[in-house]
């Protein structure tokens, strides 16, 4: 079975991931039909030789492949892994694992060998399974909810997905057994240390880095993804939105995401406290979005929020040319019993002047600028709105 | 600046990235330590490398390869030269071999197809025989394992080309690895499978038994019962050393019997196939055994020995292989004895 894909979500484009299969490609297509003396000498100090090792053999070891085939099936296998761990641990994390459980790979397996295979302590190691090995330990560790899409073989294209756990473990078991079996002299030319090796260095290593607490929260970050926005079993996806905002009570889009999925049959009192939830953070953050999420809440509650957010939501629906949607929050926002504040008295300026200026209303702007004399009796604007009415008049 | 420099390294030193990396150091140490390789172990491999490579130049077919593994060989020469300098001269066999004996490795080299072939194995086992065939013949045995560097024809053809016995300056070679994967495989089967029962101890498909699991039954049969009905060892390890070291005592009289002939046969003009062939017959007429009888056949139409094949299809005229449990010791001693006359005759 080939492994093609994960259902996870890349967010970054994989740099580092491309510039190792760059690496390990250029190095390959280069040394492809080298005379063989050449390749006496990579051999020699570039391959890993457990027996009669130099210190850089066991990084080096890591970018030469045997044949087409080798070099294929560890590209197909970083990529599927490796973009995902560098998406989730950032560049400079990813390389560093990436090395050490390379570099552990060649040492575990140097030692299995020199401890249980002496007759192999000259027999030279290459090719980056070690590292990739490691990678995919990071990524059980780091990514333990995704799944695994596998091609069932080449001649037979049927794709089928399977738990990350479930798949990774097997394929740990299988390397295992396999090393048991060189250990018992079946060899396979494989050498399954080095990937057990990866594997437990990858696992290991973020064990003792404590990732499980950023691979909790993106465990629950990924189902409120999937799951929030699907039409039947959100419950879990609910549940994780919940527990999300325990740890981040400030994040706009899983309050959108909940208020979304609370009110999918029947607006309710929650949904309307995450809308407004929401709406405030993202007016704060990205306010270009907040509109349409207005216009949402909008259409399912009809009611005004306070005067200072629901003035500047109206005047942005303005600016965003759906004059009579912002005329109408604006006119129930006046009409609603919220105290007369600053926010209010720009409130009835601004809906007289669209009423006005953008939809050539006279009449509904003077009753306006009359309401407006009515409740601020002071406002410093007071003259300005006289004027407009004599004007008017 | 003594400060930052204190706050630099405090805060270097309590990352647990720098942890992971003064683990690696300390794995490396260990690594190290374990996969250190003597001068011995490094003149062993290179010397390997160098014959084999040599090999290599023989069994090549086309141009390109025969150049590139020439190539190697010049390499390896250089790197065995530079190893054994000031220990011996690894372009003379009695240095050599001294040298090797002194390790308890035998070194032998002698001429196969007009080149050299080399054997570099483990002496385990040595000892003296004397018998009659019918005229007397004494000689000096090595039991050897572990084979570090096989004869050309065992490098070329694999596992089938393996010889039991061989003869070499040193005397008869016991060629205890033809024999020991074997006992292996089958004592690993059988502790696999659990079987207490006799029947367990052979395949049968169809009231057909597997010839070579029936054939080990009826030699190892004994053995078999200590170990797997009477559990005489609970430990693995023991267990295996007991079946592997007694089931090489079955298989050791037909060996020494086979040695005879090659022994009385040295000074002849024999072919060596024909040799190896007038061997096996002997050792099968004076210690018949079921296992050596079967693998000796080498009836496989892959088999690299035309002669002993011919052999085999002699004995397949003079015995019913669809009913094993009806060919005896006898049976086998005689049809052994025939062929072997016949031979001889013709």
């Amino acid at each position: 079975m080939i492994p093609v894909g994960t259902n996870l979500k890349l967010k970054n484009v994989p740099w580092a991931t491309i510039g190792l299969l760059l690496a390990n490609w250029i190095i390959f297509i280069s040394l492809h039909g080298a005379y063989y003396d050449i390749g006496f000498w990579i051999s020699s100090y570039f391959f890993s030789v457990p027996g009669e090792q130099y210190p850089w053999q066991l990084i080096t070891y890591m970018f030469f492949h045997a044949s087409l085939w080798h070099l294929l099936g560890n590209s197909i296998y970083l990529w599927v892994f490796g973009i995902f761990v560098e998406d989730k641990l950032g560049w400079k994390a990813y390389l560093f694992l990436y090395f050490l459980t390379g570099i552990a790979a060649g040492l575990i397996n140097g030692t299995m060998v020199g401890l249980f295979m002496r007759e192999r302590v000259f027999i030279p190691v290459l090719g980056a399974s070690g590292a990739i090995s490691g990678i995919m330990g990071v990524y059980l560790y780091r990514c333990y909810y995704s799944k695994i899409k596998l091609l069932i073989s080449i001649w037979l294209p049927i794709r089928i997905q399977i738990p990350a756990v479930i798949i990774l473990t097997l394929w740990f078991i299988k390397d295992f057994m396999g090393g048991i079996d060189s250990i018992r002299g079946i060899y396979q030319n494989v050498a399954f240390w080095s990937h057990v090796g990866g594997f437990a260095a990858g696992f290991g290593a973020c064990k003792y880095l404590h990732y499980e607490t950023e691979a909790r929260k993106e465990k629950l970050e990924f189902v409120a993804e999937t799951t929030l926005n699907q039409y039947g079993g959100y419950g879990i996806g609910i549940e994780a939105a919940e527990k999300l905002l325990e740890t981040d009570p400030d994040n706009p889009e899983l309050h959108l995401n909940l208020a979304r999925a609370k009110t999918r049959w029947r607006a309710s009192l929650e949904g309307k406290e995450h809308y407004e939830k929401a709406i405030k953070l993202l007016l704060e953050r990205e306010p270009e979005k907040s509109t349409d999420a207005f216009i949402e809440y909008w259409k399912k509650y009809l009611t005004v929020l306070e005067a200072k957010y629901q003035a500047k939501l109206s005047m942005l629906l303005n600016k965003n040319l759906k004059t009579d949607f912002s005329a109408h929050t604006l006119q129930t926002l006046i009409d609603s019993d919220q105290p007369l504040d600053l926010h209010m008295e720009e409130a009835y300026l601004n809906l007289g002047k669209i009423y006005r200026e953008q939809l050539k209303r006279d009449d509904l702007a003077q009753y306006v600028y009359e309401k407006f004399l009515e409740k601020f009796p002071k406002s410093k604007y007071r003259e300005y709105v006289e004027k407009l009415l004599s004007h008017e008049g | 600046m003594r400060d930052k420099l204190y706050h630099f390294l405090k805060r270097m030193f309590s990352s647990r990235y720098a942890h992971l990396f003064m683990g690696l150091i300390a794995l490396y140490g260990v690594s190290l330590l374990i996969t250190h390789t003597s001068h011995f172990e490094k003149l062993v491999y290179s010397l390997m490398k160098y014959y084999y490579a040599d090999y290599e130049v023989r069994a090549s077919l086309f141009q390109r390869d025969i150049l590139e593994a020439g190539f190697y060989k010049e390499k390896y020469k250089e790197q065995l030269s530079s190893l054994t300098e000031g220990y011996f001269d690894y372009h003379d066999k009695k240095e050599t071999q001294a040298f090797f004996i002194s390790k308890k490795l035998l070194y032998d080299v002698w001429q196969e197809k007009n080149r050299n072939s080399y054997l570099l194995a483990q002496v385990i086992g040595k000892g003296i025989h004397k018998t009659e065939v019918p005229e007397e013949v004494a000689f000096d045995y090595l039991i050897l394992g572990g084979k570090k560097i096989v004869p050309f024809s065992e490098y070329e053809k694999g596992w089938q080309a393996r010889v039991f016995v061989s003869i070499g300056e040193k005397g008869v070679y016991i060629h205890r690895d033809s024999i020991d994967y074997l006992l292996s495989w089958y004592f690993d089967s059988l502790w696999e499978s659990d079987t207490r029962s006799p029947k367990g101890f052979y395949s049968e498909w169809r009231g057909f038994k597997d010839p070579l699991t029936y054939s080990l039954y009826r030699d190892l049969g004994e053995i078999c019962e200590d170990i797997f009905q009477k559990r005489l060892y609970r430990n693995k390890k023991e267990a295996k050393k007991y079946f592997m070291e007694e089931g090489f005592k079955v298989f050791l009289p037909t060996m020494l019997a086979m040695g005879v002939r090659l022994v009385a046969d040295q000074d002849s003009n024999f072919p060596s196939d024909y040799q190896y062939l007038r061997a096996c017959l002997t050792g099968l007429s004076l210690n018949p055994n079921y296992t050596l009888f079967y693998l000796l056949k080498t009836n496989s139409p892959y088999s690299y020995n035309p002669l002993v094949r011919r052999g085999w299809e002699d004995f397949c005229h003079r015995l019913d292989f669809v009913y094993l449990d009806e060919i005896t010791l006898n049976q086998i001693s005689n049809a052994a004895k025939d062929i072997l006359k016949k031979l001889e005759d013709s």
